[in-house]
């Protein structure tokens, strides 16, 4: 256990002091600092409202009331000898448009010069100028004010939740799928690097001396595991930080996603904790397997192909169909399969689909596996960390004897 | 506690890398592993070392089952074993604490060490910046500094500089005079010559010649007369009909007996002025030539 300490100490100082880890964690801040804070950059860097000018003949329609209902453009006022030049101005594109309003009893007319047809405008002055003709008519109809205010009452209209309130939103099960695949692959990646460099570097040699393999594995994985949980707390914090400081509009920076978390539970977290760390652990014993059959770091890509593919497989088939069909039998095999399960199980549980005892078969079978693989992995680990030359398969290294 | 070796084989493969290898080292006992590369010195200290299981045979420490818990080890590898981005300090104090001594007790240890060794200016520079020689020195504070009960030092001068070789030479001669138990594997003859009691020799995976070193010379079989004349030799040994090798000045005849070299200096004498001659015993690197050669 105080060797499993060690190295573990080790590993996580190693991690966390290496240059890759600060400049990612580092990166990783500023990016999303910045991406969150791109629309609000964007607005600054926006075209400056468009010059229109109107002509209005009819009494109840002035440039001041223009300004007050229609703010994105800015309104200025023309004289009736002036509309010939205005028009030349509109023309050149000297003025963005010449609005001519005409009051013809029953209705207002609009005749309007303009390079550019901007719909926007042209509809918002339609709807604008239809209210005022109907509250007119209201008038003189002698309408009540309370029968003429309900005519100008909006239509109730609401975006509907696909999910029903206790669900966690689609976004959010996202997030979480991503969050685990990234940080499995990452940090996977990272085990396996370490195990492979300090095979080439020979210090493996030594350390199978001093150090039993089974403390050797966890200490490197669980480390990296703590360096790595402090990165992405890091990346969160700043980030749930810069959103509070109310530097920028969360809503404007999240566009249309729903990153509603009140229907997140603290059964959810810890269930969700569980399912990454295990889906952690699993992934991570393999990806040191697969950096000991290497001799050299850069000859890892290709190696550690196969546990890159099973991990895509199984988070993108929970996108595409355990997400759509959580009572479905593949669903429900995805969710309980040791390999697949972090991913999918993590699915049935935000949409509430999955009762305790599928819940509490799939993390022991995960448990189960995990060990399994752990103690595999600690026996062919010194085997393949003491192969020099060409790269081990892994039936070889299954295979060879100690 | 003695280490005994009984009738142990390994196999890569097909290939019979150690075959029925039986040795023993006594406590205090310096023992030279000897052998060219792939004889199986490195699978032989790697089964010592419990990194390799043997098919077949026993090792043991003390007459029970050798165990790495219970048998502190000091293995100085072939090959360098550091991690390059650590500095000299925390390397050696991680190393001491994974062989159970505490912080503090591993960094006044390696403080010693590293004094003795004259390496302390680079206390606080990361390994991988430190020459080849340094960096043997690290790694043998490191197999040392715990003071281990069995020490293996393998190819413990590969790439030294004859000041740092000289200096590694002193580290182990001290360690012989502690009555360390010790076993030496090196293609430097004559380090093992001066620091090792007994050898065995190891061919293609098995032993061919084993003992002190004083034993395997007498049961050689051959001793050698060296002769240094004014003129060239050549004409007159040739007439003698014995073999001979020429180096540089000297002329060298393998005899068999002491008495057959005595006779033939006697006839040499005779024949031609003489500037240096006498008999010898070989050395261990002509045994090693002669036996592990093909």
């Amino acid at each position: 256990m105080r060797n499993f300490y060690l190295v573990f100490k080790q590993s996580f100082r190693e991690r966390v002091t290496s240059k890759s880890y600060l400049t990612t964690t580092f990166a990783l801040i500023l990016i999303s600092i910045f991406a969150i804070s791109l629309p609000s950059i964007l607005e600054n860097f926006a075209d400056p409202k468009e010059e229109m000018v109107v002509v209005s003949n009819a009494a109840d329609i002035t440039v001041s009331e223009l300004e007050k209902q229609l703010t994105d453009w800015e309104w200025k006022e023309g004289a009736q000898q002036q509309i010939e030049s205005l028009k030349k101005e509109a023309q050149e594109g000297k003025i963005a448009g010449l609005y001519l309003i005409d009051d013809n009893a029953s209705n207002y007319s609009v005749t309007y010069f303009s390079k550019s047809n901007d719909v926007a405008l042209n509809s918002s002055l339609s709807q604008y100028l239809q209210a005022k003709n109907t509250q007119r008519i209201a008038d003189s109809n002698g309408m009540s004010e309370a029968d003429q205010q309900s005519l100008f009452v909006p239509v109730a209209m609401e975006k509907g939740q696909f999910t029903s309130e206790n669900e966690v939103s689609v976004f959010v099960i996202y997030l979480m799928l991503m969050f685990i695949l990234m940080a499995v692959m990452m940090y996977g990646t990272t085990i396996a690097t370490g195990v492979a460099s300090e095979k080439a570097s020979r210090v493996m040699e030594v350390m199978v001396t001093k150090v039993n393999p089974l403390a050797m594995i966890f200490g490197k994985i669980f480390g990296i595991a703590l360096a790595s949980l402090m990165q992405f707390a890091a990346f969160f914090g700043s980030v749930a930080l810069y959103l509070k400081s109310g530097l920028v509009e969360p809503a404007q920076s999240l566009g249309n996603f729903d990153l509603n978390l009140s229907a997140l539970t603290a059964e959810h977290c810890v269930y969700f904790f569980i399912f990454f760390l295990l889906g952690y652990l699993l992934y991570a014993s393999l990806y040191a397997v697969f950096g000991s059959m290497v001799s050299r770091p850069e000859e890892l890509n290709g190696t550690t192909m196969p546990i890159s593919i099973l991990l895509m497989v199984s988070a993108f088939s929970g996108i595409l169909f355990v997400m759509d069909d959580p009572a479905s039998t593949l669903s429900k095999f995805m969710a309980t399969f040791p390999f697949t399960s972090p991913f999918n199980m993590i699915i049935l549980i935000m949409k509430d689909a999955a009762s305790f005892g599928e819940i509490a078969l799939s993390i022991g079978l995960l448990v189960i596996t995990t060990f399994a693989f752990g103690y595999f992995a600690a026996k062919v680990y010194p085997k393949g960390i003491l192969h020099f030359g060409e790269n081990l398969k892994l039936r070889q290294l299954i295979m060879r004897k100690s | 506690m003695n280490l005994t070796i009984n009738d142990v084989n390994k196999h890569f493969g097909p290939y019979h890398a150690v075959k029925n290898l039986s040795l023993s080292v006594s406590q205090g006992e310096a023992v030279g592993l000897l052998g060219r590369n792939g004889a199986g010195k490195t699978t032989t200290i790697r089964m010592i070392l419990g990194l390799l299981q043997q098919e077949s045979g026993s090792i043991e420490w003390g007459g029970k089952s050798f165990s790495r818990k219970e048998v502190k080890l000091g293995y100085l590898p072939e090959e360098r074993g550091l991690y390059p981005k650590m500095n000299m300090m925390d390397q050696l104090v991680y190393f001491g604490q994974l062989e159970g001594m505490s912080k503090r007790a591993a960094k006044q240890e390696a403080m010693k060490w590293i004094e003795r060794l004259e390496i302390s200016q680079y206390i606080k520079k990361d390994t991988g910046d430190l020459s080849k020689g340094n960096q043997q020195k690290i790694q043998l504070i490191a197999a040392l500094m715990h003071d281990p009960d069995l020490i293996i030092l393998d190819e413990p001068f590969s790439g030294l500089d004859p000041v740092n070789a000289q200096m590694l030479e002193q580290v182990i001669e001290s360690l012989i005079q502690e009555k360390k138990t010790l076993i030496f594997s090196s293609h430097r003859m004559e380090s093992v010559e001066s620091f090792c009691d007994r050898v065995y020799l190891m061919k293609q995976g098995e032993v061919v010649l084993s003992g002190s070193i004083s034993d395997i010379k007498t049961q050689y079989g051959f001793k050698y007369v060296n002769i240094e004349s004014t003129q060239p030799l050549e004409e007159y040994l040739m007439g003698l009909q014995t073999e001979f090798i020429k180096k540089g000045k000297e002329y060298q005849l393998q005899v068999k007996t002491m008495d057959q070299g005595l006779y033939l200096i006697e006839k040499i004498k005779s024949l031609v002025p003489i500037r240096k001659i006498g008999i010898a015993d070989p050395s261990l690197n002509q045994i090693f030539i002669e036996k592990a050669g093909d």
